[in-house]
């Protein structure tokens, strides 16, 4: 029996050999994604007229700009922009001709710091777009900007920032098309930093009109946890609830000394069935249990998400006395094949997972089959043996 | 639905397996107290890394091919758990009977 389990297991280990095997090679192909930044092979896709989540007032102006097109630097003009919610202050370029080399400058009032994720939202817009009342801001001349394109079609990014010291960033877009005007693009664009800076240099999405409308609008700041400081809090976290563990098992001892002294007078009836609690695993309490039901409990963490929407996904630990993120953006495949190909494509993975698992366990047929041969030829042998030990017996006379 | 079946099966086993080995694990935790703490640690730092992990790359794949992979995955699992945990403990049973105390 144990050489069938045996001769079973190393089939199986095999099989997960290869699963884990998988899994290890996409969490390197990630790490290399997010430090080589090649975001721009996932790209974007052309966005239909959308809703913008609105437009910010009281816009602190913390970015001042140099914009270089074609090598060359380009004065801004100052303005102020009216549409959306209401009005508000911000700079622009009226840029023309706009070629892929073109990228700003942005010079921060304060400073870029590791260890904080910072979240940039600026404005592309083309079209038939009025821009009325100018202002000043403190820099550059005032203008008042009209401009017209005749090509109003949202635009394709593929890639944001040479800046070397940006760690990872993630993008997002959206756009509104305003009705007898022209289009609009917001761009967010979140990224941590490796070193203080007080400057980044981001790259202008490439565009074939004859005019581009850049506007920046404030940023925020989060700060994340490195992995060493998890640890420590979750250590923290543990010895406070030993701490309270020590205290619950004392007054634990306590109710059992007054209880030792009523009377038992518990009529209820159990009518819960605790044992089959589907809200959250049983945790495992001994060291050796946990040890040995820990696929279990990641399969039951994984089984959680099963059918799950796609959400990227950060992790960020520290090493060698520095921090690192490991950043594996949302790959949506569905919105990339289309749903009818990715139907088709589902069902043959899966009719592959059938197939494969079938044949495992034909193989597991023919190994019981051949067990079976090697205990009867087994058997055979040693009573044939005995037999024709025995008439070896008969036949020499017994002096 | 097949959460739920997941689930009540996952139960099952690991309370089977903590009944059974309710001894042991007294017994590791009273003798050997840090290395019960480093494996603690070891098991939290697998599901900090390994779980969110395995499910965005789980997240990419189709739906049905979800399910069908974790179903799989539930069995090899469990077949795994099962197999190891009798042979552990006919092993441990082979010692104890033969020790010479009885």
């Amino acid at each position: 029996m144990i050489k069938f389990i045996e001769k079973i297991f190393s089939g199986l280990a095999y099989q997960i050999g290869k699963f884990l095997f998988f899994v290890l090679l996409a969490i390197s192909i990630c790490y290399i994604v997010d430090k080589e930044q090649l975001f721009d092979i996932l790209g974007f896709t052309n966005v239909d007229a959308a809703t913008f989540p609105g437009w910010l007032r009281d816009v602190k102006m913390p970015v001042q700009g140099i914009y270089y097109e074609n090598g060359n630097q380009i004065q801004p003009s100052v303005s102020t922009i009216t549409g959306g919610e209401g009005s508000y202050n911000t700079f622009s370029y009226l840029t023309s001709n706009v070629k892929k080399e073109a990228r700003v400058l942005a010079i921060l009032t304060d400073t870029l710091r590791p260890g904080f994720y910072y979240s940039f939202s600026f404005y592309f817009c083309r079209g038939n777009y009025t821009v009325t009342n100018p202002t000043t801001t403190g820099f550059g001349a005032t203008n008042g900007v009209n401009f017209s394109v005749n090509n109003a079609n949202v635009y394709t990014v593929n890639r944001y920032t040479i800046d070397s010291n940006v760690l990872s960033y993630t993008t997002s877009n959206s756009s509104n098309n305003f009705a007898g005007g022209g289009y609009c693009q917001m761009f967010n664009y979140t990224f941590s930093v490796e070193n203080n800076s007080t400057s980044l240099w981001f790259d202008i999405p490439e565009t074939t009109t004859s005019s581009n409308f850049l506007n920046f609008y404030g940023y925020t700041s989060n700060s994340y946890l490195t992995y060493d400081d998890l640890l420590q809090s979750q250590n923290q976290t543990n010895e406070k609830l030993e701490d309270i563990n020590e205290n619950q098992q004392e007054t634990n001892e306590k109710l059992n000394e007054i209880n030792g002294t009523l009377t038992d007078s518990d009529t209820s009836e159990n009518t819960g069935n605790d044992f089959f609690d589907t809200s959250s695993i049983v945790s495992s309490d001994g060291v050796v249990s946990s040890l040995l039901t820990l696929p279990i409990q990641m399969s039951s963490k994984l089984v959680d998400n099963l059918g799950g929407t796609c959400t990227p996904y950060r992790m960020n630990f520290g090493m060698l006395g520095k921090n690192y993120t490991l950043n594996f953006p949302c790959i949506d495949l569905e919105n990339y094949f289309g749903s009818d190909l990715w139907d088709i494509i589902d069902l043959l993975f899966c009719g592959f997972m059938a197939y494969n698992i079938g044949m495992l366990f034909v193989s597991i047929y023919e190994s019981i089959t051949s067990l079976q041969d090697y205990y009867y030829s087994y058997i055979y042998q040693s009573s044939h043996e005995e037999h024709t030990r025995e008439n070896r017996r008969a036949r020499t006379p017994s002096e | 639905m097949a959460k739920a079946i997941f689930k009540v099966f996952f139960n099952i086993i690991i309370m089977l397996v903590n009944i059974v080995l309710a001894p042991i694990n007294a017994l590791v935790e009273n003798l050997f107290p840090d290395f019960s703490n480093l494996v603690n640690t070891f098991i939290g730092f697998l599901n900090q890394f390994f779980t969110p992990t395995l499910n965005w790359f789980f997240s990419i794949l189709p739906p049905n091919c979800q399910t069908l992979i974790l179903l799989w995955l539930v069995f090899l699992v469990s077949f795994i758990t099962i197999s190891i945990s009798v042979h552990a403990i006919m092993k441990v049973y082979t010692i104890i009977k033969n020790m010479k105390i009885w």
